[in-house]
């Protein structure tokens, strides 16, 4: 395993389940992060996590785990990268009916882009009140992203932009599973706006993995001349696998997160280029 | 199929043919918090000709209390019995009454407070509704799960977050609770020319969560389950002469179909006179309004 560092220049990682599990480094993660970065080789952090900034990240990174990187610009979370994309569509005046947390408000501040509906938003509540709801003629697009918040009024705002406003509809990831430092899990972004999906019958776009227009943003914005050089590392088949799949590059698993050993033979099952136990295996 | 947009001339037929009629209520007696013409003379005729009505319904936003206080202010019917008012509150709590350890087990509920309300009377411990705070991710590291949680109703909330989608979800998978509910509606209706996400939406959340194979047991229509619920309660009926008014296509005439008694479809409500045409199976009757029961 050691030829992987030989063999790749650049390694996008998750974060969840690959370097850390909530609060906790996963062992050998650390001491692999500063071998790549004394072999100088690039090093990439992409998270679905859309309530991430990228400052929030760094600190994460560099303080809590101790990993130095030399500037932000190496991270990337699902919230920035609908943000980014936003930044370039959206006209003066334009604003987001928001379905997100205050870390993806956050990315969004951060990015100068208006929103409404960040928090419980419980105006209107009750089902027959929606009759006199009257939209706001400024938004025109509609993020959903994972919001502790999420409710049946911005379900059915989200709903009523969207399908009477004709509203865009950008989502950050469909991670169905969030993963905590236990064995338990928690209700990811996907399943909180499959609900919306489902009554739109639609699936909408998606900004964060599997979608490869992140890596298009990751190479606009770093130097990479040889895509059979780059390496994703990952714990999520449909998200960080598929990835990887989509964007024309190999990956690697690691079962050091949300995926086991008999997934890997479900039918349909995106196939890996190669399968560890951890990143502490890589070195 | 009878079709009678000028339906008088069936409302004798309807009296001849059956004796139990299973009413629904929104868009058949009343809508929102209007009279349906004719509909108080409709149920005083059935009750006249000694017929068994049930009232049955899909909305368990409401107590059995409350739509008797409907029935009183709006169709000026003092004496609708509670045990003939059938929504899938009720049925869903004759389910868990004879399924369940009253004593030692619980239900979470993501539903309006009704439901538990409801619950509570046949002496089931629940709770759930209203507002829940967001909880910290770390602070689920060390939620104690209740063990004693064995049932968990998913419906139309409109407090439901992530706060209730997660301990449904603990609920399901540490303990194995049992998923039920009371409805499949994908949509509601509310003005003709707006619709809003329906209480389905709030189980798609939690179907995918566990996977996306995972499925509620229905306690409404039109699962023919709430009819076996209902003659629990009331007795066997007679099939051939029962019909059930509704109408919603898909829920109270699917409801019917999937019983095997009869079925007839009003239009004032939420399907509507050019809707019939397209429709697949045909109700065994389309009558313009109830109100055309109690018409001489």
């Amino acid at each position: 395993m050691a030829s992987l560092i030989e063999r790749y220049d650049h390694f996008i990682f998750d974060c969840d389940g690959v370097i850390w599990r909530g609060l906790e480094a996963i062992p050998g993660a650390v001491k692999l992060l500063h071998k790549l970065g004394s072999l100088n080789k690039g090093v990439i952090y992409v998270t679905n996590n859309s309530s991430k900034t990228k400052q929030c990240l760094f600190d994460k990174i560099s303080t809590t785990m101790g990993v130095s990187i030399k500037s932000n610009k190496s991270l990337y979370s699902s919230g920035t990268a609908l943000a980014d994309c936003l930044k370039r569509r959206m006209k003066p005046g334009e604003k987001v009916y928001l379905i997100g947390s205050r870390g993806v408000a956050d990315v969004m501040d951060e990015y100068g882009i208006s929103y409404i509906g960040l928090g419980p938003d419980l105006e209107p509540c009750t089902q027959p009140e929606f009759k006199d709801f009257v939209p706001d003629p400024s938004v025109k697009y509609v993020v959903g992203a994972f919001d502790p918040h999420f409710n049946y009024t911005k379900m059915s705002k989200a709903y009523i932009y969207i399908k009477e406003c004709q509203a865009e509809y950008l989502v950050s990831n469909l991670d169905v599973l969030y993963p905590l430092s236990t064995d338990r899990y928690l209700p990811g972004t996907g399943s909180l706006i499959n609900g919306l999906n489902h009554a739109l019958g639609i699936s909408p776009t998606v900004m964060g993995k599997p979608s490869s227009s992140l890596y298009d943003l990751i190479c606009s914005e770093h130097t990479i001349e040889d895509n059979s050089r780059v390496l994703m590392i990952g714990d999520n088949l449909s998200t960080d696998i598929q990835f990887g799949i989509n964007s024309g590059i190999d990956t690697c698993l690691v079962l050091s997160g949300i995926t086991s050993r008999e997934m890997l033979i479900e039918e349909g099952a995106p196939k890996p280029t190669y399968v560890i136990d951890s990143v502490a295996d890589i070195s | 199929m009878e079709c009678a947009l000028n339906g008088r001339q069936l409302g004798p037929s309807l009296l001849k043919l059956f004796d139990t009629f299973l009413v629904d209520c929104d868009g058949v007696l009343w809508i929102q918090d209007s009279a349906v013409k004719g509909a108080e003379a409709a149920i005083r005729t059935l009750r006249s000709h000694n017929k068994r009505v049930l009232f049955v319904s899909n909305n368990c936003g409401k107590t059995v209390e409350q739509f008797q206080e409907k029935f009183r202010t709006l169709l000026h019917l003092e004496d609708i019995p509670s045990r003939d008012i059938i929504n899938s509150a009720v049925s869903t709590a004759i389910y868990l009454k004879n399924k369940m350890d009253l004593e030692k087990e619980k239900v979470f509920v993501i539903a309006q407070d009704a439901f538990t309300k409801t619950l509570d009377s046949y002496g089931i411990k629940s709770f759930g509704p209203g507002f829940a705070e967001p909880k910290a991710f770390v602070d689920w590291t060390t939620f104690d799960v209740d063990p004693s949680v064995k049932y968990v109703i998913v419906s139309y909330d409109p407090f439901f977050n992530h706060t209730k989608l997660t301990e449904a979800y603990l609920y399901l998978t540490e303990n194995k609770a049992e998923l039920l509910s009371p409805d499949v509606d994908q949509f509601f209706s509310v003005s003709s020319t707006r619709k809003i996400p329906g209480s389905f939406c709030v189980q798609a959340a939690v179907s995918s969560v566990l996977g996306g194979d995972r499925t509620p047991k229905i306690m409404g229509k039109p699962d023919k389950f709430m009819f076996d619920l209902i003659q629990q309660e009331h007795g066997e009926m007679d099939r051939g002469r029962t019909v059930m008014i509704g109408d919603n296509y898909k829920t109270d005439m699917g409801f019917g179909f999937n019983c095997g008694v009869s079925t007839a479809l009003v239009l004032t409500g939420n399907t509507k006179e050019g809707d019939v045409e397209g429709l697949g199976r045909r109700p065994d009757f389309v009558l313009g309004s109830i109100g055309d029961i109690g018409a001489e």
